[in-house]
């Protein structure tokens, strides 16, 4: 399977490609490109234009790639991780990681009136030139990476993913939500979003949009009954989100990164735009679970029904043998 | 010069008329609901009153053959108890079209679905199709303050009303929220906190769900109407089961007197994040989504902390718990000798010796301090209709004509509302919207 | 409208405003309660004695002008610090100039008031009237947020007790027993004095302070809350307020149009009452034209430390339309206070968190730490921004809005 064509059919495949690359790549040396794509909303034929992050495939595509959330990273607790980006976009591209400390460089422009503004959080990539950024001794749990450079612009337009670093004691097993949105209407000529021009229509959960009648999105974590469940939940959306996992109540145990000194029982949780939030679950029965944002962003460009809702397969005993490595979690099948 | 004088003739503003209705009527310290094992439930449509005169279509679950109600009624349960929700749909649409499916989804509950009323599949749960029922139960394991609402189409079926409370009290007893010691309460409210978007209810109203298939109003959701258990104040304020009020029977008035607790079970009924902030004092928040805040079983609310804000979100429930004495304000909130002879009082902390009084909670360290300004002359100032007219607590005073009047006993009021102060409007009217008043009043003033 | 125009308007009401006043009452007037002060200074000064444990302040409470970040002007509602200027004795002359410091003098963010655990704290509100909107005669308050254990006559809600009419003075009083960060608002028409800029920074020193703790290897004296053991030790604080405007709600207040309160969208993001780049302008800004010459905007968001030092970041949220989380980027932060609490179980259990970012909705408060690594150059800079990310600019203005810079000296 050559690389090109993996690019070419590239919408779900994505997060499977990561995982090859990354379980590879445990030296922490990962390399992405930031390229524009399209993303065919479930109720239309009619593709919008996205930016994203994907494996870089060593020189720029030629043609807009299938957008999807940027690719599930890994990294190793205590190590340092670099990140090499090529950027296949027009303007200035940059890579953050807000929950990882780090010396940040930031850039900056002079307005009108001699003031100085940050437009990027730490050094770019050139439009066709190259960047490097490195994350030392970071700490283990789950993260958001995403663009430093005009947030406001190039976040909502697709430049996330997901960073998940070390694992967790108490489970073995782990499923990856991350949720964001897309306002179509500032991704034709891609501009910035305002506090009143920001009116997302598609609400995604690990970059997908469930859109009624269809199909409800699984994620499989290979996850079985009377076995601890971790479930990382990452809003790289600009709004904030309150998953409600429907029945049992979660653990609730970090955020950001950061353990909590006491975890708390809920069924449903704050996920606030940027944040990252870990929770563990012992599920005692088998079967599907729903997963849905109790905010209700659960409509799709307008219908009712759709929008931010998946189901956790949970496993039967006895248990299925197969087990899948760490960065299939958010896989959706 | 302060004088206990009766008023004996007000105006009384239309704005807070309701709430002298209140004070002649049993005002309801305990939670109104609906109590028992098996609930029928009936989806029906029916239509809201707001104080500026609105009227909008909701859809409601009703107790039975009763009406629709918004917020859905408050099922009270006993833990342990195996609870049984029977749910018919008998919902209308305009224009004539087929009903939706409607449900009930019980987060925080393990929901089995009875084979006598399986319901149809649905996205989250079984659901009743127009006409049918479907029968969920549970076993009310834990004791808690839960939150249920519909599974079906929920953007626009929960935005429409189809949401409520379900209330489980422990064994330990009535009055604890919790089965520990910490989880005891003297009195206790429910503020389940909705918003709305009435350009949904009207295309709803006008052309049926399908109304809203093509707008942005889920998606693009602009809320310009916020309540407390289904009401907006000074409605929130009025009489429970008030009869012009005929689709929202909960109202939300909390009254306490000084050293009580009063636990408040606070439910994010609707979509929207609320700040409720509870002016007086700061409440310990204990449990959220029906779980104790504890470290470990027995503990006990080891966990909690306190808030002068309460952050309720959406589909999850806060139990928090009120405490006012007026401790340390430096001054006697009972007047003292130089304020009259009738403000001489004593302050008795013997018998339970936690430097209170051990009647009237009275902070014993700051009994005879004087009131410590003074305040400008009646001319100067602008009066509340909650003024007694008095600094004191139990206090009267003349106030100009017209002034004051919504409080007869002298009770210090407090207003608890949603500090987004843009939700606490009616339209373009404040105070109103996500609004009540807490009446502590003075003790000895009977409550109820 | 031009500022011309604006201008002459003002001539105009300031005018009236003025003649107005002698429709009040003869006993009506500016009185500032503060004891040991003998001319209505709320200070002590030559021979007056401040008795101890005593703190005074006297608020203006009125209009004027502040301009945004990208240049736009707006009419606030507001308070001045009217503290240090003579009131006594009355009538006529040392009132009118509390007037006319007041009118047009109103600051936003507010005057930030800082008292220290066992105060006793004399607050004098004087209502000086809204020199551009003389149709309005609104009373206002001082609803201090938060105060724990509150009686409803100082507790500035209009409906449970009373407000102050123009042209007179209220006092207020507040025995300070509780330590942490609150914040302080009109409540009259609250959802429009708020929106239009009534709002401010208010914290209470714990009494552990000027002792010596030692935490993490370091000496401190100064404590975010009394928390025995140094935990909350700091080297630098900084108040921090979320607040935003909407413009449309400001332009309709200032033309005398309607103001559908229920309707309101906020499109100016601010920290402090500034939006970025001017949250980082270390000094205050220029007047706005339309004061008089009235600074109106005092308070920096910038936060500076040096290598290795502990800040303190007194968040606290006062806008009216929504909930803002604000996050750090290149650094976490540690948090140790809601709400004016110790984060503390009943039974002590320490219950600090580390985070990237905090969600406050208006009316709440968060304490949270910032350790600057002690191998910091001087010139690292970190950032305090919203992750609500829309609201990065001022209006449609890009690269501005929530966000202020930690800067290591």
């Amino acid at each position: 399977m050559n690389r090109t064509s993996l690019l070419k059919c590239l919408r779900i495949p994505v997060l499977l490609l990561v995982a090859f690359f990354s379980v590879a790549s445990s030296s922490s040396a990962l390399n992405l490109a930031a390229v524009e794509g399209r993303w065919t909303p479930p109720d239309s034929a009619v593709p919008i234009t996205m930016w994203g992050f994907i494996p870089d495939p060593g020189s720029c595509p030629g043609a807009p790639v299938a957008w999807n959330v940027g690719p599930l990273q890994t990294g190793t607790s205590g190590a340092n991780l670099t990140i090499n980006l090529r950027n296949c976009l027009s303007e200035p591209v940059s890579i953050v990681i807000p929950g990882q400390n780090t010396i940040l460089t930031p850039q900056t422009i002079t307005d009108g009136q001699g003031r100085v503004r940050v437009r990027a959080f730490t050094n770019e990539a050139a439009p066709g030139g190259t960047a490097s950024y490195t994350w030392n001794n970071i700490k283990a749990g789950t993260f958001l990476y995403q663009s430093g450079s005009n947030p406001a612009k190039q976040v909502h337009m697709g430049l996330y993913g997901s960073l998940v670093v070390g694992k967790y004691s108490e489970a073995t097993k782990d499923v990856l939500l991350l949720f964001s949105e897309i306002d179509p209407a500032l991704h034709g000529t891609p501009a910035s979003a305002t506090p009143l021009n920001y009116k997302p229509k598609y609400f995604l959960i690990n970059g997908k949009a469930y859109s009624s009648g269809q199909p409800i999105p699984v994620v499989n974590g290979n996850t079985q009954v009377n076995k601890n469940l971790l479930i990382r939940f990452a809003n790289a959306g600009l709004m904030s989100h309150t998953p409600v996992l429907q029945g049992p109540h979660m653990t609730i145990i970090a955020e950001d990164g950061n353990r909590y000194p006491y975890a708390r029982k809920q069924y449903s949780v704050l996920l606030a735009a940027g944040k990252t939030l870990d929770a563990i679950w012992r599920p005692v029965k088998s079967g599907t679970y729903a997963l849905y944002d109790r905010s209700l962003s659960l409509s799709s460009n307008g219908a009712p029904g759709g929008g931010m809702l998946v189901y956790l397969d949970i496993k039967p005993f006895p248990w299925v043998l197969f087990t899948a490595p760490i960065t299939s979690g958010g896989a959706i099948r | 010069m302060h004088m206990r004088v009766i008023k004996t003739a007000f105006q009384v503003t239309v704005l807070f008329a309701a709430f002298l209705l209140l004070l002649t009527v049993n005002a309801g310290a305990m939670i109104n609901g609906i109590t028992g094992t098996t609930f029928n439930l009936t989806a029906k449509t029916g239509h809201i009153s707001t104080p500026d005169g609105g009227s909008y279509l909701i859809w409601g679950y009703a107790n039975g053959t009763g009406l629709a109600q918004y917020p859905g009624p408050t099922l009270i349960v006993n833990q342990g108890a195996l609870v049984r929700v029977k749910l018919t749909n008998n919902l209308t649409v305009a224009g004539g079209g087929t009903p939706p499916n409607v449900s009930i989804v019980f987060p925080g509950q393990q929901v089995t679905i009875a084979s006598a009323d399986p319901g149809v599949p649905g996205i989250l749960t079984k659901e009743a199709a127009s006409g049918k029922t479907v029968t969920y139960q549970f076993t009310a394991t834990n004791p808690g303050t839960y939150t249920y609402y519909s599974g079906t189409d929920s953007a626009l079926q929960i935005e429409m009303g189809f949401m409520g409370t379900i209330i489980v009290r422990p064994t330990k007893g009535a009055n604890f929220a919790y089965n520990h010691q910490d989880a005891k309460f003297d009195r206790e409210t429910l503020f389940l906190l909705t918003e709305m978007d009435p350009r949904i209810h009207q295309a709803v109203e006008n052309f049926g769900p399908a109304g809203v298939v093509g707008t942005d109003y889920l998606a693009n959701y602009f809320p310009v109407l916020w309540f407390i258990n289904g009401r907006a104040a000074p409605d929130t304020m009025a009489e429970p089961m008030a009869p012009w009020l005929p689709y929202q029977p909960y109202n939300c008035m909390p009254m306490m007197h000084p050293g009580e607790k009063l636990l408040m079970r606070v439910v994010g009924g609707g979509r929207d994040l609320h700040p409720f902030h509870h002016h007086g004092s700061h409440a310990r928040v204990i449990a959220r989504d029906g779980q104790l805040l504890a470290s470990a079983p027995n503990t006990g609310p080891d966990l909690s902390t306190e808030v002068f804000t309460i952050q309720s979100q959406p589909g999850s429930t806060i139990d928090a718990i009120f405490e006012w004495t007026g401790k340390g304000l430096g001054w006697d909130i009972y007047g003292t000798a130089a304020d009259g002879p009738e403000f001489i009082h004593t302050c008795n902390d013997t018998i339970v010796v936690d430097g209170f009084d051990d009647a009237t909670h009275e902070y014993c360290a700051d009994h005879d301090k004087p009131f410590p300004v003074t305040l400008p002359t009646n001319q100067e100032l602008a009066f509340g209709g909650f003024y007694s007219g008095s600094p004191f607590l139990g206090s009267l005073n003349s106030l100009p004509p017209g002034q004051g009047g919504l409080n007869p006993n002298g009770g210090y009021t407090y207003m608890w509302h949603s500090h987004t102060e843009k939700e606490m409007v009616n339209y373009d009217i404040f105070p109103g919207g996500m609004m009540t008043m807490l009446l502590i009043e003075a003790p000895g003033v009977p409550i109820n | 409208m031009n500022s011309i125009l604006k201008y002459s308007i003002m001539a105009v009401s300031v005018g009236s405003f003025l003649s107005m006043m002698s429709v009040f009452p003869a006993n009506a007037g500016v009185s500032v309660q503060c004891p040991g002060d003998t001319d209505g200074s709320a200070t002590w000064t030559g021979s007056e004695v401040q008795p101890p444990n005593t703190k005074c302040m006297h608020l203006g409470a009125g209009d004027g002008f502040i301009t945004m970040a990208d240049g736009l002007s707006q009419y606030i509602f507001g308070f001045s610090n009217l503290t240090g200027l003579v009131t006594r004795p009355v009538f006529p002359a040392p009132a009118d100039d509390v007037m006319m410091a007041g009118m047009l003098g109103a600051s936003f963010p507010a005057p930030p008031i800082v008292l220290d655990e066992g105060d006793e704290f004399y607050l004098t509100l004087t209502n000086v009237g809204m020199a551009v909107r003389p149709d309005l005669f609104d009373p206002h308050t001082v609803h201090y947020h938060g105060f724990p254990q509150a009686a409803p006559i100082f507790d500035g809600v209009p409906d449970s007790s009373i407000s102050i009419n123009m042209g007179s003075s209220l006092t207020y009083y507040y025995k300070i027993n509780d330590p942490g960060t609150y914040m302080y608002h009109c409540h009259v028409e609250a959802a429009e004095h708020m929106q239009m800029g009534m709002v401010g920074n208010l914290y209470v020193r714990p009494a552990q302070d000027g002792t010596t703790k030692i935490y993490g290897g370091k000496t401190y004296t100064r404590f975010a809350y009394n928390d025995g053991d140094g935990s909350t030790g700091y080297d630098v604080d900084y108040p921090i307020q979320i607040g935003s405007f909407d413009s449309a709600f400001h332009n309709a207040s200032e033309a005398v149009q309607p103001l559908p309160f229920a309707l309101m969208v906020d499109n100016y993001p601010m920290l402090n009452g500034r939006g970025y780049p001017d949250t980082v302008n270390p000094a205050s800004l220029p007047a706005p034209a339309e004061n008089g010459g009235k600074v109106s905007q005092k308070e920096s968001s910038l936060v500076t430390a040096d290598r290795g030092q502990r800040v303190l970041l007194r968040i606290s949220n006062l806008n009216v339309t929504r909930f803002y989380t604000l996050g750090s980027m290149g650094i976490s932060m540690n948090v140790i206070g809601k709400d004016a609490k110790l984060l503390r179980g009943p039974d002590g259990k320490n219950l600090y968190y580390k985070t990237n970012s905090v969600t406050l909705g208006g009316g709440q408060s968060v304490d949270a730490i910032i350790d600057i690594p002690a191998d910091a150059i001087s010139g690292r800079r970190y950032f305090l921004y919203t992750t609500n990310l829309n609201y990065l600019s001022n209006d449609t203005e890009p690269f501005g809005g929530m966000m202020t810079e930690i800067r290591v000296n």
